[in-house]
Formats: C-alpha cells, structure tokens, sequence
C-alpha cells in the first residue's frame, strides 16, 4: 500500500507537471528562480561536435521554448526564452551552411518595430558565449564574487537585477564549434574558421534570425566580447553592405587589431599601451608609487597615459629600432607607475604582460583576464594558469548545464566551452597575416553614418588593455565612438559595482542610438 | 492489483521524459587565452615589416578600397550594376537605395556614383 501510494504520487506528479508547462505557460509560472524543469523535458537527439572535420548531414531547428518573469527596477516582465538551433543559410545557395545553438530572451507583448535586439558572443576564437550569457546581461547571472571570489563553488545562478532585458530582447549566439553549434554538409566547422569566413557565416545567422522571427523593423545591436571585438568589426561592414542597419555596436573589451597588442606579437611590438592597466594593477595591491584608490583611478590612469604618450612609448620607439635605453627618469617612473621593480625595466624596459604578472611579487601569480585575482605561485615556470580563469571556469560551466535543463533543453553532447577552433584559425584579413578591423569598423560607418558604437573596458584586464583600445578607436576619430573604463578585468560585468555602472551607461546609449 | 499495475506503467511512462538524459558536462579543450595566436601565425607575422597603424586619409583610402573592391566583384566588367546586380550579390544596402546612388536615372551605377551617394550623407 505504502509503495502503491509512492507511485500514485509519482504519477500525479508527473501529470500535474506535464499540465502545467509546456509553450502555452503563462500567467500561473512561479517566480524564475525557485522554476522546476519543465516536464516533456526536450532532449536534442542530434550529435554535436566541435572537431575540425565535424559536419551535421543536415539541420535540425528545434527549440525549447518557456514563459518565465523577472523583476526589474520594480516592474515585473513576462518573456519568452528559446532555446535551441537556427540554420544560417548560405546567400548565394539558400542552403543551411550551419547549425547555431542560440538562446534568446524576448519581451512578451513588445511591438517588434521598436523593441530592440541584441546578438551577444564571445571571442577566442573558439570560445562559446557562456560567459556573456551567464556573467552580464541576460535574466541569470552567476554570483562569482569577483575579485576574492571566496564564495564555494560552483558559484549560485541568481537573477539578475542588471539585465539588458528592460531595453532589448537578446540573442547569446555560439559560434560554430563553439557551444552546440556545427557546421552543415558539405562544410565542417573547420570552414568557418576564419576571420572573414567567421563573420560572414555569422552574418547569415543575423539575418536568418531576423527574417524567421520578423525583426526586420527592429532595431539591431551587436555586443562582441575581446576576439568577439574584430568579429563585430567585420560583421557589422558585412551587415551594412548586406543592407541589414545596425543602431548600435558594444564592444566588451575588443581586441580590434591583432597588430598593436604587445600581449600577442611581444617580440617585436612596442607594450607601452600595457603600462596604465599594470598601474591598475600594482594600485590594487599598493604596488604602485603612490597606489591610486579605485576612486583616483580615472586620474591615475590619465597621467600614466601622459607618461606613455609624452615620454614612454618614443623612448620603447628608439629602445626598439637601436637599443637605445630610455633615461633613469623614464625607467623610475615606469616601475613607480606598474609597482614592478625597478631592476626589471632596466634589464628589458619592454615589459610584456605575462612577464608583469608573473614578476610583480615573488610567489604569488596573478590573473591575465583580470589582475585583481591572485593564488600563491606554486608552478613550474612556463605552466603557470591565469588564476581569473581557471577559479570561474567549472561554475559557469556546471550551472551552464542546469540552467539550460531549467529552460527545457538537454541534449546527450557536451556543450564546448572553449574548443580547439583558435589552433586552425585563419587570422589572415586583408592582405595581412593579422587581422587589423579598425577599417572594417571604419567602414561600417561610413556606409551607416548613425551608427553608433561603445567600448567598454576594465581597469585590470591585461588581455586586451584599454588604452591599446583607446589608440586603436581613436584612429576613427568618430564622434559616434565612445570608450568607457570601469573598475575590472576582462568581463567588467562580473565586478557587481561595475555591471551597474555599465548597465546605466548602456542604457543612455541604447536611448542615444535610438534617438538617431 | 491490475490497476496498480497499470498506474505503475502509466507513472514510469510519464515519468520517463522528467528522466531524460541528462547533458554531460561541458568540455574545455583548451584554457582561455585570447587574444592569442598559434606560434608559426605568431612567428610568420612577426617577421613581417611593422605597418604603423592608418588613420585619417589613409584610414579613408583603406575604407574606399574595401568598398570598391565588394562593389567591382559584383558590377559587370565595365564597371557598372543594376539593382538587380546589387541584390544578386547580396548587396542590399545599395540595392534598396539604388534610386538615391542612381541620381542621373540610368538604371545602371558606378563605384563613384556610390561613393558621392556614402558622402552625401549626413555626418550623424
């Protein structure tokens, strides 16, 4: 009888779950964060790899789709998330090319001819977008407690009081071989890894996204993060020409030429642009002579680049070309600005990045993604990990997982979070071996003089600096682009006074965008 | 006994897809580095000659280039494009203002039809 009863539980159970979800959800959801898995739960029985040679035989578009609520700002919003795979379709054949793996937030009841929306990636390349998706701006964002993130992981999946979804629907869209998104027959993923081929097949995922879910009307905005950066460079020229108007374009810690960053080509590029982020840095830790607080940082960060401008970088210039030294005066201020010791700008006064956090005090290392996170150097030389990656890596991906079953979705492959894709990438872009997008970029505006761009930045990301991005948008000299600093690494979003922050200038710049 | 037997089946039936497979853990095949590149990109393009960053005209040049040359991929080997060239090469932005590049009405445009149009319009 007792068993009898277990069962029967079971059985209303499972049927009063069964009734209650499904697409039609609505009005009687309970609150997002307390949501069981819908029952019917969606497996996707489709394979997904992200090896070079892996191809889908053709495409499967099937989506989760759930009702779910979130509060912002006092008001309560009904949405919609789906889940699931769009096929970009090739322009010239109309046949699918590939498989992207997509999740989109959209506004319940909102007019499509004004509601804005956001397609959000990644970098690497061959990152999946994981990491905007669950840090900044979506429903859902993982609570790291960057920088000391002293909580256990994995770290809690909470709702997010900063999401972007009171301004926009948004997109978070894998890039193939990436994620659970794959390249269709006859391509491979490998066909897609390039930075024009990137672009365009993204192109044909915008525009397939667009046309499928009647958004021509709609204003577009594109948010790329660091490799994410020259991607939306190129997309946006190819958008523009395709006849697809962008309002706006966020460029979350770009790397928007391969050229200039010192991080990349140390051996013979200057790393002056570096030195305010390791005045950053060595401020955090009261490294630096004198140390700004993070209040003094705008100020601090000004004269260090004055000291770059003025007298730094042509010192690197003729240390470069003749092995001319910069002057004791030069050398002090370099190591009172970064809180490297003095000895090691005198013996290179070309510091590189990697050399910084590894250097800046004896055994401890510090993050590359953000400078802020630092362990106790136990490695052996040469295999030392980025601290601010490997601390946030299994939460995002674990919750990643839970979350997308939360939303409907399971599948039996495994979600790549960082794929091998940066191995074979074809970095080449017009005509050179790195690609340099700032002309892209350019280009995008000329053909679309409205639209508008930000950059966003962290003080104490030494990955993609933000005055090396500062000199490379400053070549536009457009009054439509606009840089930000805030307090931070790489994702300024995982920073919780920085995410505010970031979301009320985000907003003034979506409204300026629009009012165009 | 029969009907609980059969409510038992129904349960497990129903219960089957809240069991469904659950999704594996994610993969990293790699640790996060960009922006990084593989050692001979790295190496190959560090031994090219530095190119000191464009900016201003030559930036402008560099922008016209990339224009010019999308539009003379599609064009006809004189150099001209109808609109129905221009959407036939996924051209849209030019395709739908053809008329506004179009301004003498030939039914046919040039790169610096197109160019004068990209100048004309206003600066935000």
């Amino acid at each position: 009888m007792e068993i009898f009863d277990r069962w029967r539980a079971v059985f209303i159970l499972a049927f009063l779950v069964a009734a209650c979800s499904g697409s039609g959800g609505g009005g009687s959801s309970p609150p997002p964060a307390t949501n069981p898995p819908p029952a019917g739960l969606f497996t996707d029985s489709v394979s997904y790899s992200s090896a070079p040679n892996a191809s889908l035989p053709s495409a499967a578009q099937v989506t989760s789709v759930t009702h779910q609520q979130i509060t912002l700002n006092g008001t309560m919003l009904n949405y919609t998330a789906t889940v699931g795979h769009l096929s970009a379709l090739s322009p010239s054949t109309q046949q699918p090319e590939a498989s992207f793996f997509y999740v989109a937030y959209t506004l319940d009841g909102a007019a499509p001819a004004t509601r804005p929306v956001t397609f959000f990636y990644n970098g690497g390349p061959g990152s999946a977008t994981v990491w905007l998706h669950l840090g900044s701006f979506g429903p859902k964002r993982l609570d790291t407690g960057e920088p000391n993130m002293s909580g256990t992981p994995p770290f809690p999946l909470v709702d997010n009081a900063e999401s972007m979804l009171d301004i926009s629907d948004l997109v978070f869209v894998d890039a193939v071989g990436t994620g659970f998104s794959q390249a269709i027959a006859p391509n491979t993923n490998s066909t897609f890894w390039g930075v024009d081929v990137d672009a365009a097949v993204f192109r044909d995922f915008v525009m397939r996204y667009v046309a499928v879910n009647n958004r021509t009307t709609s204003p577009k905005f594109l948010y790329g993060e660091s490799y994410g950066g020259p991607r939306t460079a190129v997309l946006a020229d190819l958008l523009e020409s395709a006849g697809v108007r962008l309002s706006g374009i966020v460029l979350q810690s770009p790397a928007l030429d391969y050229n200039s960053n010192c991080g990349i080509l140390d051996i013979v590029l200057s790393c002056t642009s570096y030195i305010p982020s390791y005045g950053a840095v060595g401020s955090w830790f009261g490294f630096s002579t004198p140390s700004a607080s993070v209040a003094q940082l705008p100020a601090f960060t000004e004269e260090a680049r004055a000291f770059v401008r003025t007298q730094y970088e042509p010192a690197i210039r003729a240390f470069l070309a003749s092995g001319t030294p910069p002057t004791d005066a030069q050398l002090t201020q370099a190591a009172n600005v970064s809180g490297l010791a003095r000895a090691f700008w005198v013996a290179n006064p070309n510091r590189n990045p990697e050399f910084y956090r590894l250097n800046i005090h004896p055994g401890t290392l510090y993050g590359r993604y953000d400078g802020r996170v630092s362990i106790p150097n136990t490695f052996p030389p040469g295999q030392e990990p980025d601290p601010s990656s490997t601390l946030i890596g299994p939460s995002f991906a674990q919750r990643l997982v839970q979350y997308l079953t939360s939303l409907g979705y399971t599948t039996p492959s495994s979600y790549t979070m960082l794929g091998n894709a940066i191995q074979q990438w074809n970095f080449r872009h017009d005509g050179r071996d790195l690609p340099d997008t700032v002309p892209d970029l350019a280009a995008a505006l000329t053909q679309n003089p409205r639209l508008k761009v930000l950059s966003v930045n962290g003080y104490h990301d030494t990955v993609t600096p933000f005055y090396t991005t500062e000199l490379d948008l400053a070549r536009i000299a457009s009054p439509n682009v606009a840089v930000r600093e805030y307090v931070g690494g790489h994702m300024t979003y995982l920073e919780n006074s920085s995410r505010r922050a970031m979301k009320a200038d985000i907003v003034e710049f979506y409204r300026s965008a629009l009012a165009n | 006994m029969r009907i609980d037997r059969l409510i038992l089946a129904a349960a497990i039936l129903l219960a089957l897809p809240l069991q469904a497979r659950q999704t594996p853990a994610p993969t990293f095949e790699t640790e996060m580095k960009d922006p990084w590149v593989p050692p001979a990109t790295r190496a190959k393009a560090a031994s090219q000659p530095l190119v000191a960053p464009t900016r201003g005209a030559a930036l402008d040049a560099q922008v016209e280039a990339k224009l010019r040359k999308r539009f003379s991929e599609a064009a006809a080997a004189d150099g001209t494009m109808t609109r129905e060239q221009a959407r036939a090469a996924g051209l849209g932005a030019i395709a739908e203002r053809f008329d506004a590049i179009d301004r003498t009405g030939r039914g046919a445009i040039r790169f610096d039809d197109y160019l004068a149009y990209l100048r004309s319009q206003p600066a935000r």
